[in-house]
């Protein structure tokens, strides 16, 4: 990034290439909306390439490009909340070798674990995310999002325990 | 002795294997003898599994996703073309100050050099400048009919030396 402050346009042609799947990640996991991702994800490259004459190395460039990435996916569902289900979101069931029953049900309990998920309010949702799809820890949690720790671990204790009741209230997990 | 709420509460991050040696320790002597925490912790891991079953899928990103977002940001920079290098290795995207930096800059070293030319024209005009060589008009005039009239410095130029001309000329 000092590169691209410094005015050095393929340097950030590199950087987008190497992030997008990042950025695009993390947008749709809390947003649930597989083409406002891309555009979310499209708009926090260009907020940072416009401010990157203001850009401080105090942390990397996936925080950075994390904290750019939820504050825009906060923003937006802000705006559109309720969130809704996105037909691109059926998965394969994840059982190699199974019986259409278990599809079945596999696929029941994915479903109802989407649900749970846009069910959970947007910063819990961010959290869970990045701890479970990007696999960060909680003090990345912490410095990407501007909380302390012990703000993740309450965001990230009361999404599971939201998902946990939501989930047993309507099958056996 | 540590109470339900606080295990509990402590659940997540001990999933998460966040806890310190101290901590854990007392979480899991809790968990050995609270059935209804235990079976919390049960389903919080039942929870965990069944995210991380959704997570196996990385999500797709549109093969144009980066040439979009370059396309767009070339755009809004004002670069052209792939890179749109200004030398071999490098390009830059900050043309809206830069260029503006560099008009000032041009702006500048005008008026400076303008301000300097005259300055040199009013030394030549002092009583001890040589007169040109050979008393004539410089060679350089034979360029003078194709010089742009509006250069008034090099106007002013001829014009002095042609006037020194004639007073140092022989009667």
């Amino acid at each position: 990034m000092q590169r691209v402050a410094e005015g050095h346009f393929d340097a950030y042609e590199e950087i987008v290439r190497r992030h997008q799947d990042t950025a695009v990640g993390i947008a749709y996991h809390v947003i649930r909306d597989s083409d406002q991702a891309e555009e979310l994800a499209q708009e926090a490259f260009l907020k940072i390439l416009r401010n990157a004459e203001n850009y401080q190395p105090t942390a990397t460039f996936k925080t950075y490009l994390t904290r750019v990435v939820t504050r825009l996916c906060y923003d937006w569902t802000e705006k559109n909340e309720p969130v809704s289900l996105d037909p691109q979101q059926d998965r394969e069931p994840w059982a190699a070798h199974s019986t259409p029953l278990d599809d079945a049900l596999e696929e029941e309990r994915m479903r109802l674990l989407e649900e749970g998920l846009q069910e959970l309010p947007t910063r819990q949702r961010a959290v869970l995310v990045l701890q479970h799809f990007e696999g960060f820890t909680y003090e990345e949690i912490a410095a990407a999002l501007e909380i302390t720790v012990k703000a993740v671990e309450g965001l990230l204790s009361r999404a599971r325990n939201n998902l946990r009741e939501s989930l047993t209230d309507r099958i056996e997990i | 002795m540590v109470n339900c709420q606080t295990v509990r509460d402590r659940l997540s991050p001990y999933l998460d294997g966040e806890l310190g040696a101290a901590e854990r320790s007392r979480v899991e002597d809790h968990l050995g003898t609270c059935p209804d925490c235990s079976l919390h912790h049960e389903e919080l891991k039942r929870v965990q599994r069944a995210l991380d079953s959704l997570s196996r899928d990385p999500v797709p990103v549109s093969e144009d996703f980066s040439d979009q977002l370059l396309t767009q940001l070339r755009r809004e920079f004002h670069l052209t073309g792939p890179g749109a290098p200004t030398d071999d290795t490098s390009t830059s995207f900050l043309p809206e100050t830069s260029s503006m930096v560099a008009v000032l800059t041009l702006i500048v070293g005008l008026l400076v050099g303008t301000y300097l030319g005259i300055d040199f024209l009013q030394s030549l005009q002092t009583p001890n400048s040589p007169p040109p060589a050979d008393g004539s008009t410089p060679d350089s005039t034979a360029t003078a009919p194709h010089a742009p009239e509006v250069v008034s410095f090099r106007d002013a130029y001829f014009e002095l030396a042609e006037s020194r001309s004639t007073e140092n000329s022989p009667d």
